[in-house]
């Protein structure tokens, strides 16, 4: 029977229960596209390390992120070969370079110069072209997401990099640069001449142990062996690097503040509209009251239509956001909105409903019985 | 004089409601006890406190001092809790204004007292179902409120009161709202219902031409006891 009064009550007016739904809907897409965002860009800005075999990262003193540090000579490769425990070790570049678009006019890009032969770095996702492909003098690829933004249409298309000449062999698909600037793999030996380096130096060295060695502890003994670097596992660095963009530069509060405002405003909706629905129904209340309902059984009427329109505005609002999503898969912007997050907003939004009917279980609980007898 | 044992007294029970800081006594020391099987009508001019004291026998308001017993057992003085069992385990309501769930079929305004009641779902069906056919609504189960006259919401209201079996029914003003035919069916089949079964009736009304159907009359005047009999005083 709560269950049944419950549902009476909120189809009883159907205006208000649309408000209702509305609210939470609002909040539903809201903190979804949001959060989504958030998820996409802290994944995106670490999508490069996290897509490589390296467990160990070795970069110059002092790093803050993976997009913006400064060379390592070539003594540092040597010297992290020559710790003990170390597998293999491979020279990476990253840089910001300059794309000059065959039809005229320019656009920022990252350049990551990886080795072809041992594959660490490489790009993954790849829909078109090789990675041997990529071995040859000026051969790149690029994501298809970017191909309008880098003035190209696909494999076979020239450009520049830096003035120098680049050649599209091989397209990815949802390589995401969080920053404006696609990324672009070319070879080591490619990206040493875009990037302007000297020949030996690197932005990063990849280092994978031998079998049966932790990333802690070779960690650990390359800190110890090699002066003048940063350590970091592959999870540390992606970490940092995260932490970076997402927090030190505001981008991922401003995006939890907007998540935040949605779950306020859904919420102050739903109180609302919740209230007005109990207040309506106030004689019912007391009626139950004077007959001797326990408090819990007025409660769990309440909290039964809070649940109700928890459950029908997020399926609504669910079902919008993923179809942002898959608009946005289209485009540029990378909302993520992974199963696991699905189910959390879904606790979340019946959380927000159950603390929004909270006001109007005060309500009831200070009805006094005797309004029955007042004809109330 | 009593014909049994008292299911509901009240005794020296007084009530004052403060206004501000003006104290208005409603109730002056009233005793009085209602045994199985009787059925009584409070009668009396407005605001002379018949409600306040049909609220404090129900047990849904305190009085002031005094104390009231049901089933030979004090309510006075138990926390709210305690007086919402004692209201579940051995009352029925029937209110003025009918007081039923608009958004309820007559049937589940009934099952209503018992799943208060924490009675299955098939059970209280076919009771609530048995409860509206004694009231001669067999044929409104699935109607709404709004779509039944001023009578039979009232019958719907006697089922709800009394599909429980409650010893104890309080009706305040159940035939107000009712034409002078409708509102003495209406209180025959309370009497019949409720004294077949051995239960106490106790009704606040207006309406002297429900007398008949009283045991006993009491006349409530400026917040006490002014007499009482058998007939309208």
């Amino acid at each position: 029977m709560i269950i049944r009064i419950a549902l009476r009550n909120l189809l009883h007016d159907r205006v208000r229960l649309a408000v209702t739904l509305t609210g939470v809907v609002f909040a539903v897409v809201l903190i979804a596209v949001q959060g989504g965002l958030f998820v996409g860009f802290t994944r995106a800005t670490s999508c490069v390390i996290d897509n490589t075999e390296a467990e160990v990262w070795v970069a110059s003193r002092g790093v803050r992120n993976f997009d913006v540090t400064h060379p390592l000579p070539d003594q540092k490769f040597h010297q992290v070969l020559g710790i003990p425990g170390v597998a293999r070790a491979e020279r990476f570049i990253v840089r910001f370079a300059n794309w000059k678009k065959p039809a005229g006019g320019q656009e920022s890009i990252e350049v990551v110069g990886f080795d072809p032969a041992s594959g660490l770095g490489r790009p993954w996702a790849m829909t078109a072209g090789s990675q041997s492909a990529l071995r040859l003098p000026d051969a790149v690829a690029v994501d298809e997401l970017y191909l309008g933004k880098l003035g190209i249409t696909g494999l076979g298309d020239r450009a520049e990099i830096n003035d120098r000449r680049a050649r599209v062999v091989a397209l990815t698909r949802g390589i995401r640069s969080f920053t404006t600037s696609p990324y672009v793999f070319t070879s080591f030996e490619n990206g040493l001449k875009y990037a302007g380096f000297a020949r030996g130096q690197s932005t990063y060295l990849l280092v994978r142990p031998v079998a049966g060695l932790s990333a802690e502890t070779l960690r650990d003994a390359i800190a110890a062996g090699v002066p003048d670097v940063d350590v970091f596992t592959r999870e540390e660095f992606s970490g940092k690097t995260q932490y970076y963009w997402m927090f030190t530069t505001g981008a991922g509060m401003a995006l939890l503040i907007a998540a935040s405002l949605g779950l306020v405003v859904g919420g102050v909706v739903v109180a609302q509209t919740l209230y007005a629905t109990t207040v309506d129904h106030l004689p019912e209340f007391g009626t139950l009251r004077a007959m001797g309902a326990p408090g819990g059984y007025i409660h769990r009427i309440i909290v039964a239509q809070a649940v109700a329109a928890a459950l029908v505005g997020y399926a609504f609002g669910i079902a919008i956001s993923y179809f942002l999503v898959s608009l946005a898969e289209r485009g540029g912007a990378s909302i993520l909105l992974p199963p696991g997050m699905a189910v959390g907003l879904f606790f979340l939004t019946v959380v927000m409903c159950v603390t929004a009917g909270l006001v109007s279980i005060r309500k009831v609980t200070s009805i006094d019985p005797a309004m029955v007898f007042r004809g109330a | 004089m009593l014909p049994g044992k008292p299911l509901l007294e009240a005794r020296r029970v007084a009530k004052t409601f403060t206004l501000g800081k003006v104290a208005v006594p409603a109730l002056r020391g009233v005793d009085m006890a209602v045994a199985a099987g009787e059925v009584v009508l409070l009668m009396g001019p407005s605001g002379s406190g018949k409600t306040t004291l049909l609220s404090i026998l129900g047990c849904i308001l305190a009085p002031t001092s005094g104390s009231v017993a049901v089933m030979g057992r004090e309510a006075s003085g138990l926390p709210e809790a305690e007086l919402a069992r004692v209201r579940l385990a051995h009352f029925g309501f029937i209110f003025q204004g009918y007081n039923l769930f608009p958004t309820l079929f007559a049937e589940e305004n009934v099952r209503v007292s018992l799943d208060l009641r924490g009675v299955g779902k098939a059970d209280a069906v076919a009771r609530s179902r048995a409860a509206l056919e004694a009231v001669g609504l067999g044929d409104k189960f699935r109607v709404l409120p709004r779509d039944l006259s001023g009578g039979q919401k009232q019958r719907v209201a006697i089922a709800r009161a009394l599909v429980a079996e409650p010893e104890i029914l309080l009706a305040d003003e159940p035939t107000a709202a009712l034409d002078s035919e409708t509102g003495k069916a209406v209180i025959a089949l309370l009497r019949e219902l409720a004294v077949s079964h051995g239960r106490c009736v106790v009704i606040v009304t207006h309406d002297a031409r429900i007398a008949a159907f009283a045991d006993r009359v009491i006349r409530i005047e400026d917040g006490r006891i002014t007499g009482q009999g058998q007939e309208p005083l």
